[in-house]
């Protein structure tokens, strides 16, 4: 009985902690996914709303990470609005038959990433810099994207490239947006941003701006009748009940589509791994733990694989709502359960309310959000490093030059010419007759030692080739270092020295790798962080 | 962490950035209004073309075009005069869509030339005879193009984006694709005026919804309405020498005096992209149909079928710029192809010992 | 779980034959799978909901006005005559199809544009639009008419002028017009 209390005693707290935190998720989390799915993905609101609440609920039950929250993305979402716009005209059946296809696709596509182990393992190639170079560059094409909604403007239909229209879509919401939109538009948007400057406030800001723009609506209707007005709202959500079951399109007649949307499906897959693994990642080492990406990659494409039959966006991780979680104390997944279900009661009870938000109030919120993306703190860094900063700045502009599966393409093989790259330029240093390789030799690092080698050959004539402190010699390498070897004009030294191995110890040092031999050091797997210490 | 002076600056941007927007765009809405409200200069094609047809503010609306064919009257509704306006400067966008005729160009045709990279492009160039060509009885030839006809067929299923196509998608492909350029947005009075012309000239020309009519779009001429011989590049660039050359210049650069655009660029950066329907490379039977029925000026159908698709494909392997769907890349190679080639054919033709392609007339 | 699956690669053990080693660690995960596609049975076939489908669906009358207004001319089946289907649907039964854009439910007297509107009178709506309104001072296309009806008369809510709410009202209205043989401006008196 005691024991019961006792353990009554220490959850209570830790419930209402979580349910308090839940609120807080829940309230910023309505506004935005209601704003992806109807100014992005080109959905009805409930899309957004049930990824908020399955996509949520579901992730979290997956995915064992303490601090962990799913739930609709705007990349994502955006994603979906630029693949299917070509393909049907936005809301429609049809498009929504496609968007609930394209969902599913990228499910089984990332659930092909969590079977094929190597291929989820190449998702942590994708450095920081490519990611954040990809979040900054959408960020920008978000506020771009929403110019033209901000002013209850029609979007126009077929792909757009981002940067090119940019001007345009300005030129045409100062010449001809619908003033009562831009009106509505500005004062969320101000409102926001205002609020945002106040501490205690701030992750109530999004919420406080668009009940602004909404009341601001409200009154306009009141006093010119929306008629007049002609300002899109969110319209009428009787339909969401506690869950609506859907069906993708597949069939014949849809082939076509359906074929020509797979480049999306991938890009759509991409984008939330990526965003998944990178969060679990970054979250991972602020908060001083460890949880393997693929739970995370598991549980994004069971819960992609399921939600297009729940008629919801997909889902993948948002840094931006787990770092909240963590820093208002949530410290659980069940933080995550009951935002999803308070957002579930919320909706259910608020849906007329929620009706009357206006458009270009959640254009405003998409600009908000897309400005967050772009955080200084998180750039600043790449800029350092000139590597870095090519790899950041490629990545960037691919999103504004190129359309979305241009740039995830080009992220991905960044990210394999980066640690290539990086590979394949060992760190040799030759000192009277001593060349020292620090690094691999394998295929790719070879013309870079061989240069060095030969020139120390023309310059001392006899060297000593000191790898000692490679740990990795490919086929190829251990084929040249039996030809030099065989020319006779290099003596090899490698970690047996006794020497070596005592400076070792004596540092304290202690390597499991010292008594292998070279010809021995195949590629031996690994985790990444102790290759790093090599260094 | 930012002192309150620091915030209280923050929030002043913050409100006076969007606000200085906001009137910038009060300021711009009054100027469209007052334009819509002005009277319209109206071209000389225009000016005739609308007299012709008897457009007046004013109830009801009979056509002289019907009365002349058929020589019966039809009482339509009449226009308003703001509906007038309207008409009147979607003529004028497709007469001179680069505003090349109108004291202020950019103002008076809604700013057409920004959603085109051609300076070359205006809409009566495939539209002939300002959207509406007629033969001096009156007819309307096959495949000349009508827009009247077209929007009688507007929303129909388009195989090229899948979609059933309003009328002002369909413009905005036009800008696009043949402009090389940009979108106007739906709502834009560029797209909305060109749309109240071609809706008056179906009025006047008593064309009916849903209908197919013979002016409208091309006469497309498909490789087996010739004597399949190949479409012979040679050919068509030897054609293209005797028969188009003197307009359109001997590279398809086009024409252009003292700043006007006499006859259109072919090729170059001030064509029509490898998107364009236009383009022989892409639907090979639009271009050779256009040509057989719309060209050369006043010698229209003088070219047989063959020869049109030899001129059409000899066209289409002249540097032209990319379209959208191709990419950054292919568009900075046609960028550098469009750049280098010209003039460097030109050059090596100015050597003297190849004369294929420019012999001297 | 999560210490098994941390430590792969450091014991050498994770090599083990067959698939076991994919699902190695995973029975929680699984289950949890298999309760959220349990619920997602549930949805579909427990719950009694409906589910979505993008397909246009048989309203009653269809048949019967699609003989009546030569839809057929279109194509037995196509894209064209299943917008115009879909804007049968909008015009005559707009509480159930257009769901989204009004707050009238079969409850209502009124509920559907068809109460105040028939479809000749949309045909010729369509070929009088883009239009001078003297009650407005402007110009009016036929999409804004349309989305100004959900807002009043529906009370209701303005589509974006792409939706199929109002495009296939326009596409219903082309089909009949074209039915009809009307040409720009015709006017129903006949005159």
């Amino acid at each position: 009985m005691n024991a019961i209390t006792g353990t009554l005693l220490h959850i209570l707290p830790a419930l209402r902690r979580n349910l308090l935190v839940g609120v807080t998720l829940a309230v910023v989390t309505l506004p935005q996914a209601i704003a992806f799915s109807t100014t992005l993905a080109g959905l009805p609101p409930h899309f957004g709303i049930y990824a908020a609440i399955w996509g949520v609920l579901f992730t979290a039950m997956l995915n064992p990470a303490r601090v962990f929250s799913g739930g609709p993305n705007t990349t994502m979402s955006a994603a979906i609005g630029v693949t299917l716009l070509p393909v049907a005209p936005p809301f429609g059946a049809d498009y929504i038959g496609y968007a609930l296809t394209l969902i599913l696709l990228a499910g089984l596509i990332q659930l092909l990433f969590f079977l094929i182990r190597p291929l989820g393992r190449m998702l942590d190639l994708v450095s920081e810099p490519i990611i954040n170079g990809l979040i900054c560059g959408i960020g920008l094409f978000l506020i771009f994207k929403s110019l033209t909604s901000f002013a209850g403007l029609p979007i126009n239909t077929e792909v757009e490239w981002p940067l090119w229209i940019a001007w345009q879509s300005l030129q045409a919401v100062l010449e001809i947006g619908n003033l009562y939109a831009i009106e509505i538009g500005l004062i969320t948007l101000i409102t926001c941003l205002v609020v945002r400057q106040i501490d205690a406030l701030r992750n109530w800001a999004i919420l406080i701006g668009v009940a602004a723009g909404t009341s601001y609506s409200a009154y306009l209707n009141a006093t010119v009748g929306l008629q007049n007005t002609m300002i899109e709202q969110i319209a009428n959500l009787s339909s969401v009940g506690f869950v609506f079951p859907s069906l993708p399109v597949f069939n014949q007649e849809a082939m076509p589509d359906i074929i020509s949307i797979l480049p999306g499906a991938v890009t759509l897959a991409l984008l939330g791994l990526f965003q998944t693994v990178a969060a679990m990642r970054r979250m991972n080492r602020k908060i001083g733990g460890y949880t393997d990406s693929r739970k995370g990659i598991f549980a994004d494409a069971v819960s992609n694989c399921l939600l297009p039959f729940l008629s919801s966006l997909p889902t993948c991780a948002s840094f931006n709502r787990m770092w909240l979680v963590y820093n208002l104390g949530g410290q659980s997944r069940l933080t995550s359960a009951s935002s999803a279900l308070i957002l579930l009661l919320m909706v259910l009870f608020l849906a007329d309310l929620i009706a009357i938000i206006p458009m270009p109030a959640m254009a405003a919120i998409i600009m908000v959000v897309g400005a967050n993306m772009i955080n200084w703190e998180d750039v600043k860094p790449h800029l350092k490093d000139r590597r870095e900063a090519v790899v950041f700045m490629a990545s960037f502009l691919s999103v504004l030059f190129l359309d979305l599966f241009g740039a995830v393409v080009v992220g991905s093989v960044l990210a394999i010419a980066y640690s290539k790259w990086e590979q394949a330029h060992p760190n040799i240093s030759l000192r009277g007759n001593v060349l020292k390789v620090r690094g691999n030799i394998y295929y790719g690092s070879l013309p870079v030692i061989e240069s060095t080698y030969h020139s120390a050959i023309e310059r001392v004539g006899n060297v000593i080739l000191d790898f000692s402190e490679c740990y990795y010699i490919d086929q190829e390498g251990i084929r040249w270092l039996a030809a030099v070897k065989a020319e006779q004009k290099a003596a090899f030294v490698d970690r047996r020295s006794e020497q070596h191995r005592r400076a070792v110890e004596r540092a304290g040092a202690t390597s499991r790798r010292g008594d292998e031999s070279p010809g021995k050091n195949q590629r031996r797997r690994r985790p990444d962080r102790r290759r790093r210490s090599d260094f | 962490m930012a002192t309150l002076p620091a915030k209280l600056l923050k929030v002043a941007l913050i409100v006076s950035i969007p606000g200085g927007l906001y009137l910038l765009a009060v300021n711009k809405h009054a100027e469209r209004d007052a334009l819509r409200q002005a009277a319209v200069e109206i071209t000389p094609a225009c000016k005739a073309k609308l007299q012709d047809y008897a457009l007046r503010p004013g109830e009801p609306y009979r056509s002289p075009y019907l009365r002349k064919m058929t020589g019966s009257w039809s009482e339509l509704r009449g226009y308003s005069e703001d509906d007038v306006r309207a008409i009147q400067r979607g003529c004028n966008i497709v007469d001179d869509t680069q505003g090349q005729l109108a004291r202020d160009g950019a103002r008076e045709r809604w700013n057409a030339t920004r959603f085109s990279r051609s300076t070359h492009s205006s809409c009566d160039h495939c539209h002939q005879g300002v959207g509406d060509k007629q033969d001096a009885a009156g007819n309307r030839p096959v495949g000349s193009n009508g827009l009247a006809a077209s929007w009688v067929m507007a929303d129909m299923y388009d195989r090229f984006t899948g979609l059933l196509l309003p009328y002002e998608l369909r413009q905005m492909q036009c800008y696009i694709n043949s402009s090389n350029g940009f979108k106007p947005n739906a709502a834009d009075d560029l797209l909305r005026d060109v749309t109240a012309y071609s809706r008056f000239l179906a009025a006047a020309l008593d064309l009916k919804i849903g209908n197919r009519y013979p002016e409208q779009g091309m006469d497309e001429i498909a490789a087996s309405a010739t004597l399949r011989r190949g479409d012979d590049y040679v050919r068509g660039a030897h054609v293209y020498r005797q028969r188009c050359a003197t307009c359109h210049g001997p590279q398809g650069l086009g024409t252009v005096v003292q700043g006007r655009v006499l006859y259109p660029a072919l090729a170059g950066a001030e064509s029509f992209s490898f998107d364009s329907r236009m383009n022989f490379a892409r639907i090979d039977t639009v271009m050779p149909g256009f040509i057989c029925r719309n060209m050369p000026l006043g010698a229209e159908g003088s070219l047989d079928n063959q020869q049109c698709r030899d001129i059409a494909i000899y066209l289409s392997t002249l540097p032209r710029p990319a379209g959208d769907k191709q990419g950054p890349l292919v568009a900075a190679w046609q960028q550098l192809m469009m750049t280098v080639m010209p003039p460097l054919t030109r050059y090596a033709e100015s050597l003297g010992s190849n004369h294929t392609l420019h012999a001297p007339d | 779980m999560d210490r098994a699956e941390s430590r792969d690669g450091k014991d050498g053990t994770q090599r083990r034959p067959g698939i076991g080693w994919l699902l190695r660690g995973l029975s929680k995960p699984l289950a949890g799978a298999a309760a959220i596609a349990g619920f997602v049975l549930w949805a579909h076939f427990g719950s009694g909901i409906q589910a979505f489908r993008s397909q246009v669906s048989s309203a009653p009358g269809w048949q019967q006005f699609r003989a009546s207004y030569g839809l057929d001319d279109f194509g037995a089946d196509s894209y064209f005559t299943r917008a115009a289907q879909n804007g049968y649907n909008l015009f005559y039964f707009t509480h159930e199809f257009g769901r989204r854009f009004t707050r009238k439910t079969a409850r209502d007297a009124v509920n559907s544009c068809a109460g105040c509107h028939t479809a000749e009178d949309l045909a010729y709506g369509f070929v009088n639009s883009d239009r001078f309104d003297a009650k407005l001072g402007r110009r009016m296309s036929f999409e804004e008419r349309v989305m100004r009806c959900y807002a009043g008369p529906m009370d209701g809510f303005v589509p974006t002028l792409y939706d199929p709410a109002v495009r296939d009202i326009r596409i219903l209205a082309r089909a009949v017009a074209h039915h009809l043989q009307l040409g720009e401006g015709a006017r129903k008196d006949g005159s």
